[in-house]
Parts: structure tokens; C-alpha cells; sequence
């Protein structure tokens, strides 16, 4: 068993508890099929914060008493805050007989003990335990960003650093396992296979130890992070996708730069009515960029641009003409999902169709999109760049395109070389 | 391979590599931003449901 707490090297707003490997509940399960009631074959132990009190408060059933059948269980986890002895973590739980192939089981009954009072909390405590994953989620971003400054050149990485790393490994499991089971829980079918992974995920992250001071590091401990980082997101990649339509939904995704008029149906009025273009995108050769004469393509005024670049949508609204150079950037990863981003005034978003196969661009996963004016030939344009930043480096960044420099802001990341991956010249009448 | 980074695993002896880790963190990340932004669908989608 292995408890992971949180400790003060992670933000303030990050929730402290402990991290159990198990349900500590007492949990009945059956098989769907024969059944059959699980069996309790597993310790659980909970570590409890505010008392320090370790001990085992549950078993988890692995294996099904008709057919023998291994039960996959999804761990979960809970704690004691300390203050009041109230869990604030939620319990996920789901069971599936590998035996019989029966159909997903859930936890029937959920009764949890406060380590610290003895209290007896219901299901209804742990379900409203963690009332912004998200933004914990980011929390955790910004210790590994901590973690990423502190571990320069030169520098000893210390047994913290990799605490950090298996910790928000562990957290981003748990903030997953938390959706998949509100999904589960609206009836959402989820895929046996879903949740053998999650399983198989908490596992290779539970091997791991933590470090203290002193300790010796060894490549098992680097591996297993590594090993466990994998899985999560091997897992990320069998999620369902959940994508609300919405109006530039209706147009579908393409390798093509389309413009596309969102502006409220009150302010059409005041514009002339956007055609469609087509532009065929102009990818940078590898070695460098190719400066493109403006195409003669006349569009009436916009107040929002989409750009569809590999497949990823870039909405930008509230495009007002004349003004300086703008910049958003997807800040991380792959943009994909809906990503609504504000950036100096603007909104983008970014959605995602095909940036979860790898297609979305060249082991650069950061992009942003400059928009400025130009006159050129008597006719003023909107040119629109969308700039491909090395993976991992968001750090103020400049590229020069017709002898204007682009930048991007300064996001407190790293440094790193980005390169012209789309333009697009937009006649304004 | 994770979010693009190459993330080698090591061995006894092998020297400890601050870039490494630096890259560890950098896929971590990625993948925590990723769910992050997943975690946004699905509340959209649950909301969607009610």
C-alpha cells in the first residue's frame, strides 16, 4: 500500500490529502451475470492526515465468489483534511468481472470512516469532495512548472522533484477517474477496456515510492514514473470525446482556412454578409519561410476568423481592423477540445478533430495565431499567421514574417524556436 | 514517446540528467493539460445531459 500526500511544495490551493491505493470503504459487488458476491482480498489503508493515523479501514474485492472471477476495481482514494475530519476526496468505483466477461458492476453500497473522528460518511460526502478538479489540475501544472525552472543546467534535482512528478501523476489520474465516473453515472457506457487501463494505470503509478532526503535514486524510480506517465496517457487516448456543437461545428473540419461570420445575429446589420473563402494552406518548407504575395481574395469585414489549421479550429473573434499585432497561444499541448483561450482582449477557441492522432502539427504542440493589418497595393489586408512554437517552450517568442515581427507573449515558460505553419491574407473592403 | 517527448529510461550508472527530468515534467504536463481540457468536454456534456 502506498499513501501520497500532497506536501508544501505543491500551491496552497491544492487540496492536501492522501491518496490511498484501494477503496477504503466496505464495499459489496456482485457479478452481473451469476451474481455472485465479490470477495474481499485486498487490504486497504488509508493515511490519514490530521491524526497521522495509518490502518487499514476497508478490503476491496478483487475476485467474484460465484465464478472466481477477478474483479477489475478502479482504486480510488480519500483522506482526512485535518480540519473537522472531513474526506475530501472522492471514491471511485467501478467492477468488472474479467471471469465472466459480465458487464461493468458497480459499487452497490459505499460507506466510508473518517479516519480522524470515526465518523461514518456517505457517498454523498465524497461525491462533493473535489468541486473543482480542474482547477487543481492547474495547481499541479504549476508545481511541475516550479519543478521544470528548478532542475536547470548545472543544478541537483532533489527527491521533491520526482515527489511532485508522481504526485500529479496521481492527481491526474484521480481528477480522470473522477469524470469517468460522473460519466458512469449518467449512464454514460464506458469501455471495459477504459477501465482496466485506469486500473492497470493506478497500479504501475502505485509501485513507485516516495523519496526522501537522503534517499538514493535509482533508474526504477525515473521508470516507473516514466512507465506510469505512458499509461496515463495511453488511457488519455481511449477516453470517449465529448464535443458540444456549436456553430462553427457546422462547418466541417478541413485543411482549408475558412471565415466564417459569428457575430451576433443583432450586429449582422452592420456588416455585409461574410462569403466563405478557401484558402489552401501555406505551409512553411522546412527550411524557412516562404514569403507569399497577398492573394486577391476580397472579403467584406469580419468581426471573427476561423482557421481550421490541420484540423484544428481557430476562432478568433471581435478581429478589429487596423489594430497591432495580436497573439493567443494554446499554452501546452495539443490544443483539443474546445480550449477557450483570452488572450490582450481576445478570444480564441480551439477545436480539436484530429490533434489526439498526432496529426495536428510537427512535434510542435504549441501554436498562436499573430493578426495584423497591412496596406499593401492600395488594398488593405487582415494577414493572419499561425505560428507553430516548439513543444514545452512558451517563453516570449518572435518570428518575422514581410518584415514584421510576430511575438508571442511571454507565458513564463521556455524559450524555445517556432516557425510560419499557416498564413492567410484577407482582403478588407 | 509522451506528448512528444522522448523520455529515455535509465539505467545502474547511468548519470542523472536534469534535462531529462526537464522533459519528464514537459510530458507530464501535456498530458495533465490534455485530460484537463477533456475534463472540460465532459462537463459540458454532462451539462448538456441535464
Amino acid at each position: 500500500m502506498v499513501g501520497v500526500s500532497f506536501t508544501s511544495a505543491l500551491p496552497a490551493n491544492v487540496p492536501k490529502y492522501s491518496y490511498t491505493v484501494g477503496i477504503p470503504a466496505v464495499i459489496t459487488a456482485g457479478d452481473s451475470a451469476s451474481g455472485g458476491d465479490a470477495v474481499l482480498d485486498r487490504a486497504i489503508q488509508i493515511y490519514d492526515l490530521g491524526t497521522g493515523a495509518e490502518e487499514p479501514l476497508a478490503r476491496l474485492p478483487t475476485q467474484d465468489s460465484g465464478t472466481g472471477g477477478e474483479l477489475y476495481a478502479l482504486t480510488a482514494r480519500a483522506g482526512d483534511s485535518g480540519a473537522g475530519g472531513e474526506v475530501v476526496a472522492y471514491a471511485s468505483r467501478a467492477f468488472y468481472d474479467k471471469g465472466t466477461g459480465g458487464d461493468y458492476v458497480g459499487a452497490k453500497t459505499m460507506v466510508q470512516l473518517d479516519a480522524g473522528t470515526g465518523a461514518e460518511l456517505t457517498a454523498v460526502h465524497l461525491t462533493a469532495v473535489l468541486p473543482d478538479p480542474l482547477r487543481a489540475l492547474s495547481s499541479c501544472v504549476e508545481a511541475i512548472d516550479r519543478v521544470y525552472g528548478e532542475v536547470g543546467s548545472g543544478n541537483y534535482i532533489r527527491p521533491e522533484h520526482f515527489n511532485v512528478v508522481h504526485t500529479c501523476i496521481l492527481y491526474g489520474l484521480s481528477t480522470l477517474s473522477y469524470y469517468l465516473e460522473r460519466l458512469a453515472a449518467r449512464g454514460v457506457i464506458l469501455g471495459a477496456d477504459t477501465f482496466e487501463k485506469l486500473s492497470r494505470c493506478w497500479s504501475t503509478a502505485s509501485e513507485w515510492r516516495k523519496l526522501y532526503a537522503g534517499d538514493i535514486l535509482m533508474p526504477e524510480h525515473r521508470n516507473t514514473l516514466i512507465d506510469a506517465l505512458k499509461c496515463f496517457e495511453e488511457l488519455y487516448y481511449m477516453l470517449p470525446r465529448y464535443r458540444l456543437m456549436t456553430a462553427q461545428d457546422s462547418f466541417g473540419a478541413e485543411d482549408y482556412c475558412t471565415i466564417v461570420d459569428t457575430s451576433p445575429v443583432a450586429d449582422r446589420t452592420t456588416y455585409v454578409s461574410t462569403p466563405i473563402e478557401y484558402f489552401t494552406n501555406q505551409l512553411s518548407p522546412p527550411g524557412g519561410y516562404v514569403q507569399t504575395p497577398p492573394p486577391p481574395y476580397t472579403v467584406a469585414r469580419v468581426d471573427s476568423l476561423r482557421v481550421v489549421y490541420y484540423g484544428i479550429d481557430i476562432v478568433v473573434y471581435n478581429v478589429t481592423l487596423g489594430h497591432r499585432i495580436r497573439w493567443v497561444d494554446s499554452y501546452g499541448g495539443k490544443p483539443c477540445a474546445s480550449a477557450k483561450l483570452f488572450w490582450d482582449g481576445w478570444m480564441v477557441s480551439l477545436f480539436e478533430d484530429r490533434c489526439f492522432t498526432g496529426q495536428a502539427d510537427w512535434d510542435y504542440d504549441d501554436i498562436g495565431v499573430g493578426i495584423r493589418m497591412e496596406t499593401l497595393d492600395g488594398g488593405r489586408y487582415l494577414h493572419v499567421v499561425v505560428l507553430d512554437i516548439e513543444h514545452g517552450h512558451t517563453l516570449r517568442g518572435c518570428v518575422t514574417v514581410l518584415g514584421v515581427e510576430y511575438c508571442s507573449p511571454n507565458l513564463g515558460g521556455y524559450s524555445g524556436p517556432m516557425r510560419v505553419a499557416y498564413e492567410a491574407w484577407i482582403r478588407v473592403e | 514517446m509522451v506528448c512528444g517527448y522522448e523520455l529515455r529510461y535509465v539505467e545502474v550508472g547511468d548519470p542523472v540528467d536534469p534535462e531529462d527530468h526537464r522533459k519528464l515534467c514537459s510530458a507530464l504536463k501535456c498530458v495533465l493539460l490534455n485530460v484537463a481540457r477533456w475534463g472540460e468536454g465532459v462537463v459540458d456534456f454532462l451539462k448538456w445531459l441535464e
